[in-house]
């Protein structure tokens, strides 16, 4: 009796020592004369071996954990057991030892020292033999054990030991479901390992369960911690999306957007132009898009002739400060030409957009020449067409292609549309919308044409002027 | 000479009506839907809070380097990751392997279009800067 409530005041104790999630960057601790005892101790230990070697096993770790600390001038010989080598001979000796409730708490104890020192595989080795001993003594579901369980994933978690995590999940999920205490960093470390475990492992309804009945103790047991319960909904939500259940997963993160408009302004201006145009479209005002697009090509045009003179002013700034070995002068005139080019980039990125938006809009007018040249000038406009404008690139072929195939043109349609299904497969998989459409163009195409296996050229012909 | 007629009336019928049938299918082929005007959403991250806060590389601060790193993700429509790749490295192997090892284990909101989740690549940048 006396050593189980021992047991709990240790872990009441101890609960409030580790109050920062746990870290295992390993940090060295100056204490040259740590290795010295633990020298002597070992020694002690190893001419008076006690019961079942448990001072042996304990020497050994207090080794393991000076060896880890020791960052003095004389290097460890290469030839001595290292740190992780001693800690695995004291668990050897840990897993013959019967259950006790008192060495389990003891080894709890050092697991958790270790921890608060960065030591993580040693803090995980010996929770691994404080929970097995723990076990032993016939406690498995008592709070000892819970407890260095709890601790034993927030280390597992840190260090990425699923194997530990998938021994330990099973208890702890079962544990939470019962635990009323207040939700303190180390149980909330814990618990979130467990949920993080499942998730990864893809059992997605126990990470579920996990994170409800998170959710539901910290609205019970900490309401004021407004960012523990947006983290937990984050959480939650990311395995709702796991399980493809999308809208509940939107709808349980809206409340939590923070307002946009974060960007640089003319950044927003942009996005801005684009949804309205795109609104527009969606309410059959094709005319108000039009209006719209055309609108926004006339003010990029005269931004595109401001950058160009800035960029000339730059270049011909940084050519005279070379011709007259100004050196000093160089490094600011080569930042001023880096700042037009990146402004100049962003710019032709920009009318691209618009320029392949309002194609689109005059496309679906039947304003089929502009919407052709739009188009094109659009191509010429995006910088990287196989990375980040591998998409809005292949979105203007593949309305180039339709295009081509509503004028009759199907060997230029069909070429498009191979183009565009073999550059966005590897990207957005069999399923997306977009490569569903292209390979029904595709054979719809080859179809037309009553040649289906005639492999289609690798690139587009040229338009003819 | 009745029955020649009557075949050839309806031979010319049914000539009327599939040339109809083609004109409807020409119309109905010209109307193009803008995809840009559809409701679409990028992937991204769920929450940077959910991200382990990248640590600068000991040695690559030891050694001053800097530089930015372009990741590629492909995010599956159930916002696991598919893929990572690094777009363009930043010149130093270590500062691409933490970044990507930081980006690899946060948690993602797949892309959408019209509502319903889709596979989508998205990039991300990083700065490591000492200054």
């Amino acid at each position: 009796m006396k050593r189980i409530v021992l047991s709990l005041l240790l872990a009441t104790a101890s609960a409030s020592a580790l109050a920062a999630p746990v870290d295992c960057s390993a940090r060295p601790r100056v204490d040259p004369a740590a290795l010295t005892r633990a020298e002597a101790a070992l020694e002690k230990a190893k001419a008076q071996p006690g019961t079942h070697g448990l001072a042996l096993a304990e020497a050994l770790a207090d080794m393991a954990g000076a060896r880890s600390r020791y960052v003095g001038k004389t290097p460890v010989p290469k030839d001595s057991s290292t740190a992780l080598d001693l800690i695995a001979r004291a668990q050897a000796i840990w897993a013959a030892a019967p259950g006790d409730a008192e060495l389990a708490t003891r080894l709890w104890k050092r697991g958790r020292r270790d921890l608060l020192d960065q030591h993580c595989p040693l803090a995980l080795a010996e929770l691994q033999s404080a929970l097995a001993i723990a076990d032993r003594s016939g406690a498995a579901a008592g709070p000892l054990a819970l407890s260095i369980a709890r601790d034993l994933a927030g280390a597992a978690a840190a260090l990425g030991d699923d194997p530990t995590l998938n021994a330990a999940a099973p208890r702890l999920l079962a544990a939470l479901e019962g635990d009323t205490a207040p939700l303190a960093q180390d149980r909330l470390d814990a618990y979130l390992a467990v949920a993080g475990y499942y998730y990864r492992t893809q059992e997605n309804a126990r990470a579920e369960q996990a994170l409800r009945r998170l959710l539901d103790k910290a609205r019970l047991a900490n309401p004021e911690d407004a960012a523990l319960q947006r983290r937990l909904h984050y959480e939650l939500a990311s395995v709702l999306y796991a399980q493809l259940r999308y809208k509940e997963a939107e709808s349980l993160i809206a409340p939590l957007a923070r307002p946009g408009g974060g960007g640089p302004a003319d950044y927003e201006a942009h996005k801005r132009l684009e949804t309205d145009m795109a609104a527009r479209v969606r309410g059959g005002d094709l005319a108000g898009a039009t209006t719209l697009g055309r609108e926004a090509l006339a003010h990029y045009a005269s931004e595109r002739e401001r950058v160009d003179a800035a960029l000339a002013e730059a270049l011909a700034a940084e050519q005279a400060a070379v011709a007259a070995n100004r050196h000093a002068e160089l490094p600011a005139a080569k930042t001023r030409v880096a700042q037009a080019r990146e402004e100049l980039n962003v710019l032709v990125t920009r009318i691209a957009d618009i320029q392949g938006n309002l194609g689109e809009v005059l496309h679906a007018r039947g304003q089929l020449d502009e919407a052709l040249d739009l188009y094109e000038k659009a191509l010429g406009g995006y910088r990287s067409p196989d990375a980040t404008h591998l998409h809005a690139v292949n979105r203007v072929r593949a309305a180039m292609g339709i295009l081509y195939r509503t004028r009759g043109d199907y060997t230029r349609a069909l070429a498009l549309q191979q183009q565009v299904q073999a550059a966005l497969l590897p990207y957005l998989g069999k399923a997306h919308p977009d490569v569903v459409e292209v390979e029904s163009e595709v054979a719809a195409l080859k179809l037309t044409m009553q040649q289906p296996d005639k492999p289609a050229p690798a690139r587009p012909a040229k338009r003819r002027k | 000479m009745r029955s020649l007629l009557l075949h050839a009336t309806l031979v010319l019928a049914a000539l009327g009506w599939s040339q109809a049938q083609a004109q409807a299918q020409g119309a109905a082929q010209s109307r193009y839907a803008p995809k840009f005007a559809r409701l679409a959403t990028d992937a991204e991250v769920v929450s940077w809070d959910l991200c382990p806060k990248p640590e600068y590389p000991r040695s690559s601060a030891r050694n001053e380097e800097e530089g930015v790193v372009t990741l590629r993700f492909i995010v599956g429509a159930d916002g696991r990751l598919l893929d990572t790749h690094i777009a363009r490295s930043s010149g130093f192997r270590a500062l691409d392997s933490a970044a990507h090892g930081s980006l690899s284990k946060c948690r993602f909101r797949p892309a959408s279009i019209n509502g319903a989740p889709v596979q989508m690549p998205m990039y991300v940048q990083y700065v490591w800067s000492l200054g």
